[in-house]
Order: C-alpha cells, then sequence, then structure tokens
C-alpha cells in the first residue's frame, strides 16, 4: 500500500485540486488504510454537511444563488462585508 | 455465516464509499446512491467467486466506485435499475449507518474561527472555488489559501469533537 497522504492532501482531494492522477491513488489508499479512512470519514461529514444546508453564515455568491433558488435569506451586516447570515 | 460475513464487508466499506461518492459527487443522496450500488456489484462478485483476498477487495471496490462515478456523472440509466435491485440484494439487518454532523455546532465552530479563514472554507467548499480564484479575492497567495484552508478545517474538527467550545 502507498504511504499515507498528509491532511492536507485529503482537504485539497475534498477541494477538487490533485491531479487526476494523484487524486486516484489517494482515492485507492483510502479504501485500504483504516485510519485514512476515518480521517476521511472525519472531513466527509464536516465538509458534506457545509455543502448539504446553507450554512448559518456564508458568502455573498452564495447567498445570491440561495436567493435565486427561492430561499429566504435575512441580511445582516457584519465585518467583513463579505459575510451575511442566512435564514431557514 | 456468510450473511455475518456480508454485513461485516458492507459496514468496512459503507463509509468509505460515501465518502468518495461525497468527495467526487458533491451530493448526498447520490453518495447513498452510490453505496447501494457498488455493495451490490461487490456481494455479487464474492457469491459469484470472483474476489477472495482482503487486499484485493479493497482494490475492487475502489475500482468499481471509481467506475461508477464515471457513469452516474455521464447520467447511465443502468446504475439506477442497479439501485432498484439492491434493497433486496443486501444482507438482512444491515442498516446505512452514517449521519451529517450537527449544523448548529458546525454553525457555532464556523463562527469561532477567524474571519479570514472562514472566508476561506465557505469559499472552498460551498462557492466551490479553487485556491487561486480565492486567492486573487481575499489578495491571498494560492499556497496561503491551502495552508490557511487546512488548518482551518481542522480547527473545525477539534472543535465539532468537543476540543473547543462551539
Amino acid at each position: 500500500m502507498s504511504a499515507c497522504p498528509s491532511y492536507e492532501t485529503l482537504v485539497a482531494l475534498w477541494a477538487g485540486e490533485l491531479h487526476e492522477v494523484e487524486a486516484a491513488a489517494v482515492d485507492e489508499h483510502l479504501f485500504g488504510c483504516d485510519a485514512c479512512a476515518a480521517a476521511t470519514e472525519r472531513l466527509a461529514k464536516v465538509v458534506g454537511t457545509l455543502r448539504e444546508t446553507p450554512p448559518f453564515v456564508t458568502s455573498r455568491p452564495h447567498r445570491e444563488r440561495l436567493e435565486a433558488a427561492g430561499t429566504r435569506v435575512a441580511v445582516t451586516d457584519v465585518e467583513p462585508t463579505l459575510v451575511t447570515r442566512v435564514g431557514r | 455465516v456468510e450473511a455475518e460475513h456480508e454485513r461485516s464487508i458492507c459496514q468496512r466499506y459503507s463509509n468509505r464509499i460515501r465518502s468518495y461518492g461525497l468527495c467526487h459527487l458533491r451530493d448526498g443522496a447520490a453518495a447513498e446512491d452510490l453505496v447501494q450500488q457498488v455493495l451490490l456489484v461487490v456481494l455479487q462478485a464474492l457469491r459469484a467467486g470472483r474476489v477472495k483476498e482482503v487486499e484485493n477487495l479493497d482494490t475492487y471496490v475502489f475500482g468499481t466506485c471509481r467506475n461508477m462515478v464515471m457513469d452516474m456523472r455521464r447520467g447511465n440509466a443502468r446504475q439506477r435499475r442497479i439501485a432498484d435491485a439492491a434493497a433486496t440484494a443486501l444482507p438482512d439487518g444491515y442498516e446505512l449507518p452514517w449521519a451529517l454532523a450537527d449544523r448548529s455546532r458546525l454553525d457555532g465552530c464556523l463562527e469561532k474561527l477567524e474571519a479570514r479563514a472562514r472566508n476561506v472554507v465557505l469559499a472552498t467548499f460551498v462557492d466551490e472555488r479553487d485556491a487561486d480564484d480565492v486567492g486573487r479575492s481575499m489578495g491571498l497567495s494560492a499556497g496561503n489559501v491551502r495552508v490557511i484552508r487546512h488548518r482551518a478545517l481542522a480547527h473545525l474538527h477539534e472543535c465539532m469533537e468537543g476540543g473547543l467550545q462551539a
């Protein structure tokens, strides 16, 4: 089995930034390594939740996509100005 | 004994398959479909004696995942038919075990991040922007964005698991 990828590499995989060949090698390792599988499952929980439901604090482009899809959004001006709040 | 062995295989691989699906398909429902489809194919292969060694099974499950994700991206209807059959083919008593994180706790942990780190996390995983793009908009190098990003995620994990007050 190949060496365990660093945590930074796992995050890059989830960000879609690894080259296809490197991503495939990391993915294959994750199926055979219990420790790395557990680490990526923890990442899956956080990143999956971020992607599944509108976050309480989000960016302006995401807010605009939610509004375009018909979601009611309550905006509170806070610093920095990129950050807004989403009502559900 | 055979059903128990199949349940243990489902338990070993279901979260790995789901993580793979979430990572590459970026859709929770599609990832759960993938779990059922892959487990069905793997169990059929085991029953037919096409896979024997554990190490081969890791490779076989990964290869099946990769092929199915490519098919799903192409919208291959065959996968849907396999999914329809999966409910009756998985071992009795097996339940898909996962749950998402506690949303309110995650929100609390996000708010505890520095604004810059929070923006990097949200820009990456909600807006799906790469490090170069995020760096340009925030006046940072792509390398800095990557460092901030993985540190922020590590901080979120620590917070979610109770190491920090959310």
